[in-house]
């Protein structure tokens, strides 16, 4: 699932008929996708764009 | 069909204090400036509105020990200091069913107070209180009736039906704190009536304090289609009795 950053404090279903909370700063990745639509829109939270994985480096071999 | 409400319900709540038992009527009045525009040859007056504005009037019964109404009012008559003042007009309803009720909400200053003393009638006591800025209807998101000793929110949303766009105005009183640990009231909104962001949290209640406070969310600012309030208490002992309130503008 999509992980998002908290900028407003949110509650959202937890999935078993209770709520989940979330306080500024806190990353998510379970929010319901309808949700996390229109918290997205209105400045809720923010995507994380996914950090690139650096390739590995060949190892030189010394001759 | 239409909901009629008696006044005898009717809450009263200044700051942190519930006045309802020492007062017998209030009014809350609107009225716009006008600017007259008819010139010669116009027979009938027209106008064009100006600023608006609101004031209150309430009318009770003298008492006069420390804390009580006229304490209270002699203190804030004239000091320019704004009060959280929230009226019921719909009264709050019995336990659990008083959310999405209508609520005056006000940041009041006290211009008058008055003390009629007749040969029919007990001794009274009266009050002006002009609107310092924009006073709304707003609506109840917490049963008052209810004491709250536990983390908790509204059953369901309060639908407005569209969202609006220009900000809005919460109001909070705390006459009665008894919770032996802090209490943190929030008013969320939401699109969908499931997912809720916090749209006013209000500063921390300490234990066993009472206080007060009306935070404005700025103009243009989105509230969504549903209202809630939640409140998330602390401690192991004791209840929080609260009024809240949210006014759209």
């Amino acid at each position: 699932m999509a992980k998002f950053k908290v900028l407003v404090g949110i509650n959202y279903p937890d999935g078993s008929g209770g709520e989940k909370r979330a306080e500024i700063g806190d990353v998510v990745e379970d929010l319901p996708e309808k949700a996390a639509k229109w918290m997205e829109r209105d400045g809720i939270i923010e995507p994380v764009s996914r950090a690139k994985s650096s390739a590995p480096k060949d190892e030189e071999v010394e001759g | 069909m239409p909901t009629f409400r008696h006044g005898k319900n009717t809450k009263v709540f200044i700051n942190e204090f519930d006045l309802s038992t020492q007062l017998r009527e209030v009014n809350t009045t609107a009225e716009a400036d006008t600017a007259e525009t008819s010139a010669f040859g116009t027979t009938d007056k027209t106008y064009v509105i100006g600023l608006l504005g609101t004031s209150l009037t309430l009318s009770g019964m003298f008492s006069g020990a420390a804390g009580e109404i006229d304490a209270l009012f002699n203190s804030w008559n004239g000091d320019d200091i704004d009060k959280v003042v929230s009226i019921y007009t719909e009264g709050v309803g019995a336990a659990g069913s008083g959310t999405g009720r209508a609520v005056q909400q006000a940041p009041g200053k006290f211009t008058m107070r008055t003390i009629p003393s007749t040969l029919t009638d007990m001794v009274g006591i009266q009050a002006n209180i002009i609107s310092d800025g924009i006073a709304r209807s707003g609506r109840s998101l917490h049963d008052y009736v209810t004491a709250e000793s536990s983390t908790g929110n509204m059953a369901s949303g309060l639908d407005n039906g569209v969202l609006t766009s220009n900000g809005g105005s919460g109001h909070l009183n705390v006459p009665i704190n008894t919770r032996n640990g802090t209490s943190i009231i929030k008013v969320q909104h939401s699109t969908d009536n499931s997912a809720w962001a916090d749209l006013v949290t209000f500063a921390t209640v300490n234990a066993s304090t009472i206080t007060s406070e009306r935070i404005v969310v700025a103009p243009l600012t989105t509230v969504n289609r549903y209202l809630r309030g939640q409140w998330t208490i602390a401690g192991t002992t004791g209840a929080i009795t609260f009024a809240l309130s949210f006014a759209r503008h």
